[in-house]
């Protein structure tokens, strides 16, 4: 393990002997790992809570591991196979304190020659509020842009999203447009998306892990994360 | 050189967070208003709201972007995001600092 200005790379945390991507930047809190079935018990803890789906399409909780179980394989197909017109590659978000998965971040429609991918991510309601996801995303900027040489990232998200917007413009994504009517909801109801983005020159994965201890910390003064229940 | 008005400036920012934050965590104007913390008004997504609000509008008045993530602001004790009087006597004193005042 190497630290350099507060940032660690973790290149042998995985319980299972499975490395984390080599050199893959860390931070205080949280690490993102390559998704394998070790993480299972871990996302089915968490996708089996109705308000984990609280903005999805299609919002139905897991009611078994096996339905997790085939979730997660089904990412790990879209890594080997592409998703959304592009690559795919998705991570783990887990806690460097125990290696719990407390979530997934990834990226979809990854064009290689544009340089360009589209990014999602999900944490665990019961981790909501401790400003986990901009140590995350964080680690992701760092990634994409040095590691894997994007030059532009994008997110989407539904227009009531109030926690997700507030993480996407927090962490420096400029909104470029409304989707009208992008996401089709089960109940029937239509929402306009939101996209962002984000060029690798505007990265600053510095603020966004300034934005992770202020969340986390109540500001930073050592005191509780202050969880309202908001998915941060 | 800058010369603008605190105080001014984040009653601005704080408008315009109301304008995006529930019912139950609308910001009162008053220098005592407890922003992030335990007892506070903000949650993370509130505070983070009003933290993009103030840096926008500062950068919009005074032509100068601010950074209210860096390390110096985290390091600050009490803490800047404390109070509405905390976070206003630290904009002032970036104000003043930027003006060599």
């Amino acid at each position: 393990m190497t630290e350099t200005d507060g940032t660690r790379e973790h290149a042998h945390r995985h319980p299972g002997g499975h490395p984390a991507d080599p050199g893959f930047p860390a931070y205080r809190r949280v690490y993102l790992a390559p998704l394998d079935m070790n993480g299972l018990a871990d996302m089915h803890e968490y996708s089996c809570r109705p308000e984990f789906y609280r903005f999805f399409e299609d919002p139905r909780p897991h009611e078994s591991i096996d339905q997790t179980r085939a979730y997660l394989e089904g990412l790990m197909d879209r890594e080997r196979n592409g998703y959304g017109g592009g690559d795919s590659k998705y991570w783990f978000i887990r806690r460097c304190v125990d290696d719990k998965v407390i979530g997934s971040i990834g990226l979809t429609a990854w064009n290689r020659r544009r340089r360009s991918a589209v990014f999602g991510f999900g944490i665990a309601p019961q981790e909501w509020g401790a400003g986990d996801i901009f140590e995350a995303i964080g680690c992701l900027m760092q990634h994409v842009f040095e590691q894997l040489g994007l030059e532009r990232l994008e997110g989407i998200t539904r227009c009531d999203n109030t926690p997700t917007l507030a993480v996407m413009c927090g962490t420096g994504f400029a909104q470029e447009g409304r989707l009208r009517e992008f996401y089709a909801s089960d109940d029937g109801r239509r929402y306009d998306g939101i996209l962002f983005g984000l060029l690798k020159f505007e990265a600053q994965p510095q603020r966004c892990f300034g934005l992770a201890r202020i969340a986390g910390t109540g500001a930073g003064d050592g005191s509780n994360p202050t969880n309202k229940g908001e998915p941060l | 050189m800058i010369q603008a008005d605190a105080t001014s400036i984040l009653h601005d920012a704080i408008d315009t967070a109301n304008q995006i934050l529930p019912a139950e965590q609308q910001i009162a104007k008053a220098r005592e208003t407890r922003l992030f913390g335990p007892d506070a008004v903000l949650d993370s997504v509130g505070l983070i709201t009003l933290i993009v609000e103030l840096e926008e509008r500062v950068e919009s008045v005074t032509g100068r972007p601010i950074a209210l993530t860096d390390e110096r602001t985290l390091a600050t004790r009490p803490s800047v995001f404390a109070t509405v009087g905390s976070l206003t006597d630290y904009l002032d004193t970036l104000f003043k600092e930027a003006s060599g005042g």
